[in-house]
């Protein structure tokens, strides 16, 4: 993929994924957040955000040596588990810094009624 | 309340599975090894993992009901560093009669386990506010 191609405001990734218990699970297990209250019935509130950030990075196939350098997310939860969500990425900005591609990437999730459940900003350098 | 959690490489790859992201940074001792860093990192999620907990700990449910959270990533954490994430509440305001907005300031800092490098013990700063019912 030519990076420097990539215009502001182009749609790079809409993913649809279940936010089931084995996703949960799994997450729970690398990160130990066992903070949800209920957590047999509710996904922490980041796991959502890992989410999103997967479905920009595979859509935008990312090379090795690319590095996350600032994160904003905003949380309009709670997250059940077995919902739908959608999993939506645009492009904000692409430039050119010191050798280094900086791509900041927008970030929101939906559920399967529409609603709101999260948004955010990734920001990550690419190797040129 | 402070989160603390040891980095294993086996965590790394754990959320590696869970979160997709495959970035041989993390996995590959060899890719790392020719990196800036010299070594495998660990995902910054990961990290930012830890202050999502911080928060949903101190605040319970509010967190997810109304959590903002805007960090950046400072310095990597390799495998095998400790991690604690901790935070201060910075400004407290009214949002009408029933609800307060909660400011804090967050941070997640390394204790290394092998060698120091040029970047710091500061993993993570950010501010973090969250809006919680009286």
């Amino acid at each position: 993929m030519k990076y420097s191609e990539l215009e502001s405001g182009k749609i790079i990734s809409s993913q649809q994924f279940n936010l089931d218990k084995q996703f949960v699970d799994n997450y729970v297990r690398a990160t130990s957040d066992t903070s949800s209250v209920t957590y047999n019935s509710y996904a922490p509130p980041m796991s959502l955000a890992a989410l999103a950030v997967r479905a920009a990075i595979t859509d935008l196939k990312i090379p090795g040596g690319t590095l996350h350098i600032a994160q904003e997310v905003e949380f309009y939860g709670p997250f059940r588990i077995g919902k739908t969500i959608l999993c939506s990425a645009t492009l904000l900005q692409n430039s050119l810094r010191g050798g280094m591609r900086i791509l900041v990437i927008g970030l929101s999730i939906e559920d399967n009624e529409g609603a709101n459940l999260m948004s955010g900003k990734s920001t990550i350098t690419v190797p040129s | 309340m402070p989160v603390v959690m040891k980095i294993t490489q086996s965590r790394i790859n754990h959320y590696a599975d869970a979160s997709g992201d495959f970035n041989p940074i993390h996995l590959d001792e060899k890719f790392a090894s020719k990196s800036r860093f010299g070594r495998r990192i660990a995902h910054g999620m990961l990290i930012a993992a830890m202050i999502s907990e911080l928060m949903a700990k101190n605040f319970s449910d509010s967190w997810a009901l109304s959590g903002k959270l805007k960090i950046r990533f400072r310095a990597p954490v390799y495998t095998d560093d400790t991690v604690t994430a901790r935070g201060y509440v910075k400004n407290i305001e009214n949002v009408n009669a029933q609800q307060i907005k909660i400011a804090c300031v967050v941070e997640a800092v390394k204790e290394s386990a092998g060698s120091t490098d040029e970047f710091g013990d500061t993993a993570i700063t950010g501010q973090a506010t969250v809006i919680v019912n009286l």
